[in-house]
């Protein structure tokens, strides 16, 4: 060999052939340097110590797994063949896999992706919307056959008033980022939802990794209604959650918070109603109180009892919204319950091969269903006419009417402030009567007050018109 | 004319966060001992109409699960939760 003149090609042929036979599938620890990408996704690069570097290079085949950023000053492990660059003549390494040291490939990727987007203002609070404050419409994005789907079908379908629009995506594995982002991005665009949950159950951060990808962290970002996201388990955070308007800590929770968004906008509006009435009840309470203290005669005797019966009206009217309530949702449960298993019946019996037992079951069926919703729909449909008799113009139709001084509006609450020869007008329930006081029952006093009893006269005057 | 209809228009499509803004506020200026009962009783009604708008507001969709399909269409969705 020694005594041998060689050309260049064949020298570094046999080189190679050194090399490659001593130095395949070796693995190299040092620290990254000098990282440079071609156009076609070769990765090159070197690894140093202290004293010595080395030239590495992955192709693009390999350059493609790769999880994380391969970054200058990473110290990683690198693994792969030496080989000879025949054109210059240098040795290098191609490397086939790379690991981070210190901490795995995934979770690296994973602070590297938050790092990013972190300081691009992706996380940022001011950026994070609200929930809306009806969301009844709700999107899901999340693997159609998994049980993150199920669990929260189960919140959401103890509303009676959520309707679920569902994008099935595939959310673990290849291709999965791709499908969840599309789905985001199609449930956006459908303008079907108020909200999305993008929701999976509890899994390794590898199971979750589509969760950890930029497009999916975007398409959140970009989605035109407010995001929620309930992805693994509590202790469980990926790119996904912190880009989310909202973070629950697990996929059921995501319901639990819309549900729970929901409820809360219902309660402020029953409990604005019930204090309508409530309210109202009391001014009546307040005007009858005042209407007995300034007559208090047994003329008057009348007038209490038919505020009495406003008083206990109203105290109905008080039930009435609640009462409504339950029944609309009784009745609408039941409705649901029945349809669900007469949709589940026509495959149960057909399996079992009984045609004609189907059909007659399923008119039995659908018969009774009808019965029991035209039931509830009666009542609902009897108490509703019962409270618009509450409504306060009827009480001018019942024969109750309003009384003023003429020429002012304020409704007159104390006859002793009439003097005889002054004009009333009195509105009814059809128009109004101008009328002139004759007399009052006390015309020297001036406070009306009384504790005896009068003429029954005046009595007379009241059961006509001025009550209230 | 024009702008007459667009004000009506905003009015119809105004959004339920403002109408129950305005049912509260109703319910508070109700709640005030001086206010007569000619004013009580158009407190009253023009609150009750507004929780009724708020409830139908609340009762505008029905217990319903579909899929969004690739076309941007949906189907109903059988899902067994029990």
């Amino acid at each position: 060999m020694r005594d041998r003149v060689w050309t260049v090609a064949a020298l570094i042929s046999e080189v190679n052939a050194l090399l490659e036979s001593g130095f395949s599938g070796i693995s190299v620890e040092g620290e990254v340097t000098g990282v440079s990408q071609s156009a076609r996704g070769h990765l090159y690069f070197s690894l140093k110590d202290g004293e010595a570097q080395l030239d590495c290079v992955a192709w693009a085949s390999a350059a493609r797994k790769l999880r994380f950023d391969l970054e200058d000053g990473l110290a990683v492990e690198a693994k792969g063949s030496l080989t000879v660059y025949r054109a210059r003549g240098r040795f290098q390494l191609v490397v086939t896999k790379i690991e981070p040291q210190g901490m795995g490939a995934l979770q690296l990727a994973f602070e590297q992706m938050k790092r990013r987007l972190e300081a691009e203002g992706l996380f940022a609070v001011d950026r994070k919307r609200p929930l809306p404050a009806v969301p009844q419409r709700i999107g899901i994005v999340t693997s159609a056959s998994g049980a993150a789907l199920r669990d929260m079908l189960k919140v959401l379908r103890r509303h009676p008033n959520i309707e679920v629009v569902v994008a099935p995506a595939t959310v673990q594995g290849k291709g999965a980022a791709e499908e969840v982002a599309s789905a985001l991005v199609r449930l956006g665009a459908s303008n079907l939802v108020d909200v999305v949950i993008v929701g999976r159950g509890g899994g390794s951060l590898e199971d979750l990794w589509a969760f950890n990808e930029e497009q999916v962290a975007r398409a959140i970002a970009t989605c035109p209604v407010p995001v929620v996201s309930g992805i693994g388990h509590e202790v469980d955070f990926t790119i996904s959650d912190f880009t989310a308007d909202i973070r629950a800590a697990t996929p059921t929770h995501a319901a639990e918070i819309l549900v729970a968004q929901l409820e809360e906008s219902e309660g402020r509006v029953e409990d604005a109603r019930a204090r309508l009435g409530w309210e109202l009840r009391r001014h009546l309470q307040d005007a009858r109180a005042r209407l007995a203290a300034a007559r208090g005669s047994a003329g008057l005797a009348r007038v209490p009892h038919r505020v009495e019966v406003a008083k206990l009206r109203l105290a109905a009217a008080d039930r009435l919204p609640i009462l409504l309530e339950e029944l609309s949702r009784t009745a609408g449960h039941r409705l649901l319950r029945a349809e669900a298993a007469l949709r589940r019946l026509p495959g149960l019996i057909a399996a079992g091969g009984h045609r004609r037992l189907m059909d007659s079951r399923t008119e039995q069926l659908a018969t009774l269903i009808r019965g029991h919703v035209d039931q509830a729909r009666t009542a609902v449909v009897s108490r509703e006419r019962a409270l618009q008799h509450l409504s306060p113009r009827r009480v001018l139709e019942r024969g109750y009417s309003i009384t003023t001084l003429d020429g002012r509006t304020d409704p007159l609450k104390d006859a002793g402030r009439l003097r005889g020869g002054e004009a009333l007008v009195t509105t009814l329930a059809e128009g109004t009567v101008r009328s002139l006081v004759v007399k009052r029952r006390d015309d020297a006093g001036s406070t009306g007050r009384r504790s005896s009893t009068g003429p029954s006269k005046q009595g007379s005057l009241f059961d006509d018109g001025g009550s209230q | 004319m024009t702008k007459t209809a667009k004000t009506a228009a905003v009015k119809t499509d105004e959004r339920f966060e403002d109408q129950l803004e305005r049912l509260e506020e109703i319910v508070g200026r109700l709640e005030d001992d001086t206010v007569g009962l000619e004013e009580a009783l158009d407190l009253f009604e023009q609150g009750m109409s507004l929780a009724g708008k708020c409830r139908s507001r609340l009762e505008r969709v029905e217990q319903r699960v579909s899929k969004l399909l690739e076309a941007g269409t949906t189907e109903e969705m059988e899902i067994e939760t029990s």
